[in-house]
């Protein structure tokens, strides 16, 4: 199994990677950059969840942003009516999520391949519909915007962008964690079988409709602490940006870009990726679709010329170097 | 002899076809038993519902003297029913040692321990030495192998094998036959074979059960069977090549 | 009251026929080449904004333009299946289903770029005329699209019923191998089912236009309802597409009548999660697959 290698030699690599992240927002004072990391930071946690769905499991799911908007939504909303502290506020929404994630995997798991896809689509699109409808609850379509309330780190308002940086830094090295150690476990061996013949797995013991399930229920998890790093950083949400097909689809992208049912592709494809449509965005912000264009033009190219993701070419590479 | 499993009046229907028509039999413990029958039979039906991926219209099944009629195929292996299958269903992008492990883990939750018990059913068919091989690159007996192994590696009692033999040479086969021997001989695994290549099951089983068109129509020593005139009249007239 | 039902039944009917034209191609589509065309409502929403510029520049009435539109998009699905499709063929289906949602964000994209997010109308000349039912009054224009649209499903139906291309194409979505068998030239069979897939559902989307809107991202709309029709008539039947494109047509009248248009959306998708749960195979369908 490629790119899954933590090795003692290689052990020290990462520590040095880590402290350098952790001292970056020091030595090098633009927001911009900052803000850039933060936004990669997020992304890896949303790929590397939809990784285990989606790379792992082989069930593509496209209906992740429901978990991801209730993650923004219900920590804000309990806020902003109730006073319910955030935090507590996301120990609710990730609460919501796992709950919703059983429902809707149950519901939805048996179903496969288009008619899977098709489903988890049409679950988010009805959250989103939802969340215009019922304005009395959610605001409708104008979205929610969580107000500035002086420095606090209970109510998750900061004027720098650094206190977001290493929230979002933290988390995602929990994301990436996660998917590590479930790669190595009883678990993504299982995932791993289902992928590759889910009838042949059921033949030796697997409970396929439990084992996607757990793994949805992760993938939710992640998703509802990247909703709740996304509101309170960017501090608005609507129901189109909260439940849109976008996030779910740039999960998808960045994890089959670097390299899905590994651990490190989603954070190569994020490393790789969203700089570039940052970038994209801020200087071509006029031409308007040229962001969706290039994401559907490198699904296309990659699906058709490299299925396997930006990580085999630098196992290639790596090989190469012993040789 | 002590009975493993027991058929017992099962039928099938899908739309208009029956599948299977009031079937009855059963296995012994420790035996080699075969099921043969010309082609659309209802062999692969019949295991797919001993199995659990179908269910019958009518008829129970029962592993071990219990009723696991209806019961969800992992269930159904968790039990002791272990099986290979007619289309080769290999976890293709994965390692030989992968696939066998993953199958080991139904009974051990700790990744080495399953890693060991997947060796040593490696041992057994003879892909130890291939173990870091990716499936897909493998020939057709070694996938078949890789399967066989994975099988075993769920400490089945009874282990299914659909048509095991099909595709492979003469060598091969007299090969496999050894294999399925010393399989249910040291191993004390009880093997329900179906078979389209006569010379293993006649060769290798204790008893064979004839299927035509859905319906039992003989059950006895491969000798018996071999003379069963109604056996031989539903090969030649409705064989489609074996 | 029976007076406002019927119209609003009448409505539904019109509405569904021509929803049965623009689902037909993905049925055909599913049913034969098995792939999940996630882009298949991108390349309508191509065609109707084809349809208005069209118009804009040459201020041509609806029916002209389908003659145009028809055989103009029969070349390009011709050309998306040799440049694109035939490529995707032999890989896994996860592959399949990730390239067309690649497909459909890059046409959408592209729609955009190229015409920014204002919406567009394209307009029917029969704008303004109603004939009166009863108590109310029907557009003109949904009566005379649902003929049109019942023109083009009827012939496309005798074509595949009566024709040798027509019959080599149903014989392949039924058992692929055994087609093969028969010595019918596949790639062929795939190439033009794809193309009259795509020129049916260009008509489709042509005859729909008037009584809706475009935008760049119609796409996406219109792809889960075509999905969701044809799920309900039953996958790979032309007959189900035809009824369920009338069902869907009249839960959408019923719906947008007595409820806002987001909860009628919301109706549509809560059937449709319904269906693949409850009875996947659809209404006439054949079986399920995995």
């Amino acid at each position: 199994m490629m790119g899954n290698k933590l090795v003692s030699g290689e052990k020290n690599y990462w520590l040095i990677v880590l402290v350098v992240l952790v001292i970056l927002p020091f030595v090098a004072h633009s927001p911009l950059l900052h803000h850039l990391a933060i936004l990669v930071f997020l992304h890896i946690i949303i790929s590397e969840a939809w990784n285990l769905i989606g790379g792992y499991a082989g069930q593509i799911s496209l209906g992740n942003a429901v978990f991801f908007g209730l993650g923004a939504y219900i920590p804000a909303l309990l806020y902003l009516k109730l006073g319910v502290n955030l935090w507590i506020g996301l120990l609710i929404g990730i609460a919501v999520s796992v709950g919703l994630s059983v429902v809707i995997g149950y519901i939805c798991f048996r179903l496969h391949g288009v008619f899977f896809a098709f489903a988890t689509l049409a679950v988010a699109e009805v959250f989103k519909l939802i969340f215009i409808i019922r304005k009395d609850i959610t605001q409708g379509p104008m979205g929610i915007t969580l107000p500035y309330r002086g420095e606090s780190i209970l109510e998750m308002s900061f004027a720098s962008k650094l206190p977001y940086y290493y929230l979002a830094l933290t988390f995602s090295i929990l994301s990436i964690l996660t998917v590590y150690c479930v790669s190595k476990s009883k678990l993504g061996y299982y995932l791993l079988a289902i992928r590759e013949d889910e009838t042949a797995a059921k033949s030796i013991g697997v409970n396929t409709v439990f084992v996607k399930i757990i793994a949805f229920i992760l993938s939710a998890i992640l998703n509802s602490i990247a909703g709740f790093l996304y509101i309170t950083y960017i501090r608005y949400i609507d129901p189109y940006v909260a439940f849109g097909l976008n996030i779910s689809l740039i999960q998808a992208l960045l994890t089959i870009m670097g390299g899905a049912g590994t651990v490190w592709g989603p954070v190569l494809g994020t490393l790789v990726l969203i700089p570039l449509l940052e970038l994209f965005r801020v200087y071509f912000a006029t031409l308007s679709g040229v962001n969706y264009m290039l994401h559907g033009l490198l699904l296309m190219v990659i699906i058709l010329l490299r299925p396997q993701g930006i990580i085999s070419l630098v196992e290639g590479f790596k090989r190469w170097l012993k040789s | 002899m002590v009975e493993i499993l027991r058929v017992k009046g099962i039928s099938k229907r899908f739309g208009g076809i029956v599948a299977l028509k009031q079937v009855s039999f059963t296995v012994e413990q420790g035996s080699i038993t075969g099921l043969i029958g010309p082609n659309g039979a209802g062999k692969t039906t019949l295991f797919n519902i001993i199995n659990g991926y179908l269910k019958p219209d009518e008829g129970k099944v029962f592993f071990e003297n219990e009723d696991i009629t209806g019961l969800p195929p992992h269930t159904i292996c968790r039990r002791g029913i272990g099986r290979t299958f007619q289309k080769n269903r290999v976890f293709n992008n994965l390692t030989v040692l992968d696939n066998v492990l993953i199958g080991a883990l139904l009974r051990t939750s700790n990744v080495n321990e399953a890693k060991l018990r997947a060796l040593e059913c490696l041992k057994i068919v003879g892909l130890y030495n291939k173990r870091n091989e990716v499936v897909k690159t493998l020939s057709i007996l070694d996938r078949k192998m890789v399967e066989l192994a994975r099988a075993l590696s769920t400490k089945p009692k009874l282990l299914l094998l659909d048509e095991i033999a099909a595709g492979l040479t003469e060598a091969e086969v007299a090969w496999l036959l050894k294999l399925l021997k010393k399989i249910n001989s040291e191993l004390g695994i009880t093997l329900f074979i179906v078979e389209h290549v006569l010379k293993l099951v006649m060769n290798i089983s204790d008893k064979v059960i004839v299927l035509d068109h859905g319906e039992k129509i003989a059950e006895g020593t491969p000798e018996e069977v071999a003379s069963n005139k109604r056996v031989i009249e539903a090969y030649i007239g409705g064989e489609r090549g074996a | 009251m029976e007076g406002v039902f019927l119209q609003i039944l009448l409505r539904g009917v019109l509405v569904g026929g021509v929803y049965a034209l623009l689902s037909v191609g993905l049925t055909l589509i599913f049913g034969v080449l098995d792939i999940p065309h996630f882009a298949y409502g991108d390349i309508m929403m191509l065609a109707m904004y084809t349809c208005f510029w069209l118009q804009f520049f040459t201020n041509m009435p609806l029916f002209p333009l389908l003659s145009i539109i028809f055989p103009l998009y029969l070349l390009v699905g011709f050309i998306i299946y040799r440049v694109i499709v035939s490529r995707l063929m032999e890989k896994p289906a996860l592959s399949k289903i990730l390239f067309m949602v690649g497909l459909s964000s890059f046409l959408q994209g592209l729609a955009l770029f190229l015409w920014s997010a204002d919406t567009r109308f394209v307009k029917s000349e029969l704008e303004g005329l109603y004939v009166t039912i009863g108590e109310g009054k029907i557009s003109l224009t949904y009566i005379v699209n649902f003929i049109a649209a019942m023109v083009f499903f009827l012939g496309f139906y005798i074509w595949l019923q009566r024709t040798f291309m027509g019959k080599a194409i149903r014989a392949s979505a039924q058992n692929r191998e055994l087609a093969l068998a028969t010595g019918i030239n596949i790639q062929k069979v795939f190439l033009i089912s794809f193309g009259i897939a795509t020129a049916m559902s260009a008509v489709g989307a042509t005859l729909f236009a008037p009584t809706y809107y475009v935008g760049p991202f119609v796409g996406i709309e219109l792809t889960l309802k075509s999905f969701m029709i044809i799920v309900l008539g039953g996958l790979g039947s032309v007959e189900g597409a035809l009824i369920g494109g009338l069902i869907i047509g009249i839960v959408e009248a019923f719906s947008s009548y007595f409820l806002s248009s987001e909860v009628k959306e919301l109706a549509a998708l809560i059937i449709f999660m319904g269906i693949l749960l409850f009875r996947p195979k659809g209404l006439l369908g054949k079986e399920v697959k995995e």
